[in-house]
């Protein structure tokens, strides 16, 4: 009535009355003044825990299932494991470019080093000759400062090429000793840095790797195989997967622990090479001035003269 | 160089005694022609002469040095000496 008199339509055509309801048939037919036809509703059925799917089924679902989550999780360790063998490799042969790089270097600069070191030895031969720090008259200058009073006196001064000796008296054994104390401060001996260039051995090691994986061949014998045979082959594959593993980074970490100590060796020997090319001017100017100034052997007949030096003011001499 | 150690001596009234030359076999980098020599005198010209002798262009080594008091004059000194010149050996490139 209410939606008569708000202006729908409540006229039907069929009417369906759930047999259920049988009772009301006529009222529902008096009330919308049309005939009722009669429907039965059927329920559902009820739930049951009876799954009709065999039980080999279910279990070879289940371990494909596993399977598979098996398949992916061996592609991600394969994946990182190759990941990681990858960027050992990418080391060795950073390790063997670093190398093969320092030596074009070492090479590159080898005979102005070669030559630097020649000029060092030669100039370190004729210290005694140019450096006046190793002259007599030097060491008795700083021998004579060191005096400690005048109650010492030298007596006697030795000097050979490997020794210098001195003797003295005084009249306290301790200004003798304050004395032998100062003359061991005085530096009359220069050591030049002595260089050692060792050239590393440089060793390759090739791999060679030729197998070829069919995966359908793998897959149907797998397949054809019992579970047993199964495991056996897995076992197998797998003493073998480590064992090339094994070799793969023995190999692998050797070549990288050889590689890095000559690579260290390397780079010890060009750092000595920059150390000495950075004193290539010094050296080139201390040879050209030897050359200038040495006097030259020509044989027993006397050698072009070279006048000792007897123009210096002896002014400024202390003694 | 004998006669040229003989000059610096008498300019600093150094007296030389038992002069004697040689050389020695090349040893790498020079070739090495000594005198040997024994001096005495007073102690500031021994002083001169040892300064004079030696200079870095000289290339003049003091292979041996011996002063001592002399025994009979303490106020003189008596001096013994192995003096070199290195010279550059002949191969050597100049």
């Amino acid at each position: 009535m209410t939606a008569e008199l708000q202006g729908i339509s409540a006229s039907f055509q069929n009417v369906l009355v759930d047999e259920k309801c049988f009772a009301l048939r006529g009222k529902v037919e008096q009330a919308l003044a049309s005939p009722t036809e009669m429907m039965a509703v059927e329920t559902p059925p009820a739930s049951t825990g009876l799954n009709l799917l065999p039980q080999a089924w279910r279990e070879e679902r289940q371990r494909q299932v596993r399977r598979d989550q098996w398949k992916k999780r061996l592609v991600v360790a394969g994946i990182a494991y190759g990941a990681i063998v990858a960027l050992a490799l990418i080391h060795l042969g950073y390790l063997k470019f670093r190398a093969r790089q320092l030596d074009h270097q070492i090479e590159r600069d080898a005979p102005r080093t070669v030559f630097v070191r020649a000029a060092a030895n030669n100039w370190k031969a004729l210290v005694p000759a140019i450096d006046p720090h190793f002259y007599p008259i030097e060491i008795l200058l700083h021998v004579f400062d060191s005096l400690p009073s005048q109650d010492v006196r030298i007596t006697a001064y030795n000097q050979s090429a490997r020794q210098i000796s001195i003797e003295g008296e005084a009249n306290k054994a301790a200004l003798a000793y304050q004395f032998a104390d100062k003359v061991k401060n005085i530096r009359i001996c220069k050591i030049l840095p002595s260089i050692c260039s060792r050239r590393g051995y440089c060793r390759t090691i090739t791999l060679n790797s030729g197998w070829r994986e069919d995966r359908d061949d793998c897959a149907s014998i797998l397949q054809r195989m019992n579970r047993r045979e199964q495991v056996l082959a897995g076992f197998v594959a797998l003493v073998v997967f480590l064992l090339a593993n094994l070799f793969l980074w023995s190999w692998l970490l050797r070549t990288i622990g050889d590689s890095r100590v000559e690579v260290a060796k390397r780079k010890q020997t060009h750092n000595e090479q920059t150390v000495l090319l950075r004193e290539s001017d010094l050296w080139s100017k201390r040879e050209q001035w030897l050359r200038e100034h040495q006097p030259v052997f020509t044989g027993p007949a006397m050698p072009r003269p070279c006048s000792i030096s007897s123009n210096r003011s002896p002014a400024n001499i202390r003694y | 160089m004998l006669d040229q150690l003989k000059q610096i001596a008498g300019k600093h009234k150094v007296l030389i005694e038992n002069p004697a030359i040689g050389n020695s076999p090349t040893v790498g980098a020079y070739q090495s022609v000594f005198a040997s020599i024994e001096t005495k005198s007073p102690w500031p010209p021994l002083v001169h002469f040892l300064y004079d002798v030696q200079a870095p262009d000289a290339f003049i080594v003091f292979e041996s040095a011996n002063i001592a008091i002399d025994s009979s004059d303490p106020t003189q000194m008596r001096g013994k000496f192995k003096i070199a010149r290195w010279y550059a050996p002949a191969s050597a490139t100049k």
